[in-house]
């Protein structure tokens, strides 16, 4: 069996097109403690729903609870452990050794240690596993040499970020927010201050640069070393990324990884299969890429511009299919005449916009963000619409 | 210099001789020796090895406790690097280690169990549960810089515990190279988005650290500091002049405190590092406001689209029933009243029991608007 690809699910939505489009496991948060308060989150109900749903399709569920505690974060999670135990997620993503206690003694769901827990040695990873983790969800500085004598010394399972936005700091070393937002950075308050340009000098120099915008990581060109490392799980970032982003990096690296199987050992991918997942993986919006601590961090801050770029626009997300028609939630405006592409996991198909109705069957000429609207086509719930 | 017996333990950083010399001059009892290759903040670069520094200092005084700080975290291109500073350490009678990296516990005491191990974690020991397990695994702990003292006045075993009284705070901590094209490995710098606030960078062969834009000062806190009955108190002048330390050293230590002319000090300090003298979180710590504004478990729905006198949609987010009772809490967290009787499936159909991720149609009500939360009636808006 192959490594496993690991999904962001931050809402429903998202939950679903990870496992339509490729994800062999999601993680989600809920609404204690997990760290990305401005994603929408799962309430408790949503949890045990989706749990159910990911089970049924025989794929893996991991829950967050990676902040840095507070007491009064602590007073919450008790009941919530006892919550999680009774849905039975397949493990719990932790930071803090406080809460890690309290998973560890409340429940016997295994433990996955967060990346946020800045481990980068098998030293480190060592002490965990010996508290009683079952997974390592490694720093995004490692390096694939410190993967690899991890790996020799310590018998655990190792995941690694392969894809998405990454901290410019040694993630869970970054306090930013706090002090310059009064928002905790490690407990989901991040209001990503690194991504601001800074004015720099000293006595002869100046400059003015996006000293801290890390490109994001994108780790086509090192998955197949990682596999042999004996990496468990590849993990995309990004509970608060569009549908689309979800889709697409499931998409590419599920192509990318079955190549791989397919391959004798040790032969890499084509120089054209890899253009192609890299081209792929840059039609959405992204701050330019990286290989990150694969590739020792080189290259890895893009102090030119603070912004993204993207090729394709989503539209919406296809929610539902009723005779030969699909409804659409619409996230950005499309109109009757417009050409448009669907995105499903046998790639992308360009067709027409040739009309368009409103939920109580009028016809209408244009679709608004928010609004469910029908659109002529058999497209299969989580099918992504873009442009 | 006569001290305070009721103060804790003076704790401040050497790097060099002279530095070293000030701390003992001053009576200082705890010095924690910093080597640029294996320290994440030394603010020098250093000719020096490990060895020469670590016996040239702690031949200066043998009388008092000489720590080594190696606070980077663990690599395998840095290993050898930590086991060597390990094994000096021990080669030249230095008996306590001051480390980040967890691995690094079990490490030091590989090669020497006796030897006492500070954690010294940016963050990870905020709360009185990690606190309290750490305890349990190292000797002493200094604690992150957002623990409040509200926090520390409930720790069972104060004088195991290290805090930061006076100097500069680390925002973050990179290992990458922010700096690149500087000549200087430090260099000034402010965030155009919070403009006014000057921040200093310092890039190393470890990365780059940002220090904020004020220096953490107790001094005005002093009192409620001496309460705690903490084990040390931290005065970190690294990067700074020796006229900072001086007025550190002097201001902190001094036998009577009260009698000290604060104002005084803090503007001799605020001259010396050009920053405001702040407690910052140690008065409070009010970062971890929930932003939704409702009990997630009121939680019944969200509206995600509101088409004027003709219909709204909600999303479901627990299954439910449409006779429930529930009302509307809006972006501008204004409640208003809601009722799910009337709903439809995306088909027209009438529905009246409802799952997670199911869409509901509801007549048009006035108020309600795309982002707002469908919740379960309370009679009080305190239980919202």
């Amino acid at each position: 069996m192959g490594p496993e690809l690991l999904a962001p699910a931050g809402n429903w939505d998202k939950l679903h097109v990870a496992l339509r489009f490729g994800a062999d496991a999601v993680y989600v948060g809920g609404k204690v403690f997990g760290l990305r308060k401005y994603a929408e989150n799962f309430t408790n109900p949503e949890l045990e729903a989706a749990v159910q749903r990911v089970h049924e399709a025989s794929k893996k569920i991991y829950v967050v609870l990676n902040g840095f505690a507070h007491d009064s974060d602590l007073r919450a999670l008790i009941p919530h452990l006892d919550f999680l135990n009774d849905i039975r997620p397949d493990a719990v993503i932790v930071s803090d050794w406080a809460v890690a206690e309290r998973v560890l003694h409340h429940t016997d769901i295994p433990l996955h240690v967060s990346t946020q827990a800045s481990v980068t040695h098998w030293r480190a990873a060592k002490r965990w596993v010996n508290l009683g983790a079952k997974r390592v969800i490694l720093a995004r500085e490692t390096s694939l040499q410190d993967c690899q004598s991890i790996k020799d010394h310590v018998d655990t399972e190792l995941e690694v970020f392969i894809h998405g936005a990454m901290c410019a700091s040694y993630s869970g070393k970054c306090v930013i927010s706090n002090y310059s937002a009064g928002r905790d950075s490690n407990r989901g308050g991040c209001v990503q201050s690194c991504r601001h340009s800074y004015h720099l000098h000293t006595p002869t120099q100046s400059d003015d640069r996006y000293m801290m915008n890390a490109r994001d990581l994108m780790a086509i060109d090192w998955v197949q070393s990682a596999i042999e490392v004996g990496i468990t799980s590849f993990k995309i970032e990004g509970r608060m990324k569009s549908t689309h982003y979800v889709a697409n990096a499931c998409h590419v690296y599920r192509q990318a990884l079955t190549a791989l199987s397919q391959l004798p050992p040790h032969t890499p991918l084509s120089d054209t299969l890899r253009q192609s997942y890299a081209d792929q993986l840059s039609r959405v919006s992204n701050r330019t890429f990286s290989g990150g601590g694969f590739n020792d961090l080189r290259d890895s801050i893009n102090t030119q511009d603070g912004g993204t770029q993207k090729s394709r626009q989503l539209l919406g997300l296809v929610q539902f299919q009723h005779q030969n028609r699909s409804l659409i939630e619409s996230r950005s405006p499309f109109r009757v005449g417009q050409s448009i592409r669907v995105f499903t996991p046998l790639g992308e198909t360009e067709c027409q916009v040739t009309s368009l109705w409103d939920i109580h069957n009028r016809p209408i000429e244009q679709a608004n963000p928010g609004a469910l609207v029908w659109m002529p086509g058999s497209w299969v719930s989580g099918d992504v619409i873009c442009c | 210099m006569l001290l305070d017996p009721a103060l804790p333990v003076l704790t401040s950083f050497a790097h060099s001789v002279p530095r070293a010399i000030q701390l003992l001059r001053h009576g200082v009892k705890r010095i924690i020796i910093d080597h640029p290759s294996v320290g994440c903040r030394t603010f020098e670069k250093g000719n020096d090895s490990i060895l020469q520094r670590y016996q040239t200092l702690t031949s200066l005084d043998s009388s008092i406790e000489w720590v080594a700080n190696i606070d980077i975290l663990a690599h395998s291109s840095n290993e050898q690097a930590i086991e060597h500073a390990i094994q000096t350490a021990r080669q030249v009678g230095i008996r306590h280690i001051r480390v980040q990296d967890v691995g690094l516990i079990d490490w030091v005491r590989s090669v020497d169990p006796d030897t006492k191990v500070t954690l010294a974690v940016e963050i990870g020991n905020h709360s009185q549960a990690a606190i309290s397990f750490w305890a349990t695994q190292v000797n002493e702990q200094s604690v992150s810089n957002d623990v409040p003292a509200s926090v520390l006045a409930q720790i069972d075993q104060p004088h195991s515990l290290e805090c930061l009284v006076q100097g500069p705070v680390l925002m973050q901590w990179s290992k990458r190279s922010y700096l690149d094209g500087f000549t200087d490995s430090r260099v000034e710098g402010v965030d155009t988005e919070y403009p006014g606030r000057k921040l200093t960078f310092w890039q190393s062969e470890h990365g780059t650290v940002m220090l904020a834009y004020f220096h953490r000062c107790l001094l005005r806190d002093i009192n409620v500091l001496r309460e705690l009955g903490l084990g040390s108190w931290l005065i970190d002048a690294r990067g700074q002049s020796d006229a900072y330390l001086e007025q550190a050293l002097s201001v902190y230590q001094a036998p009577q405190l009260g009698m000290v002319d604060i104002r005084h000090a803090m503007g001799v300090l605020q001259t010396e590092s050009d920053r405001p003298q702040l407690p910052g979180f140690f008065r409070g710590n009010s970062t971890d406001q929930e932003r939704d504004g409702v009990r997630p478990n009121a939680i019944v729905g969200h509206i995600t689209d509101s088409q004027s006198g003709s219909h709204l949609v909600m999303r479901a987010r627990r299954n439910g029933d449409v006779s429930e009772p529930v009302m509307a809490l809006n972006p501008t967290s204004q409640i208003k009243p809601i009722t799910l009787m009337g709903a439809t499936s995306l088909l027209g159909e009438p529905i009246t029991q409802f799952k997670v991720g199911d869409w509901l149609v509801l007549p048009f009500q006035k108020g309600v608007v795309v982002k707002t939360w469908v919740i379960d009636f309370a009679p009080h808006p305190d239980a919202i």
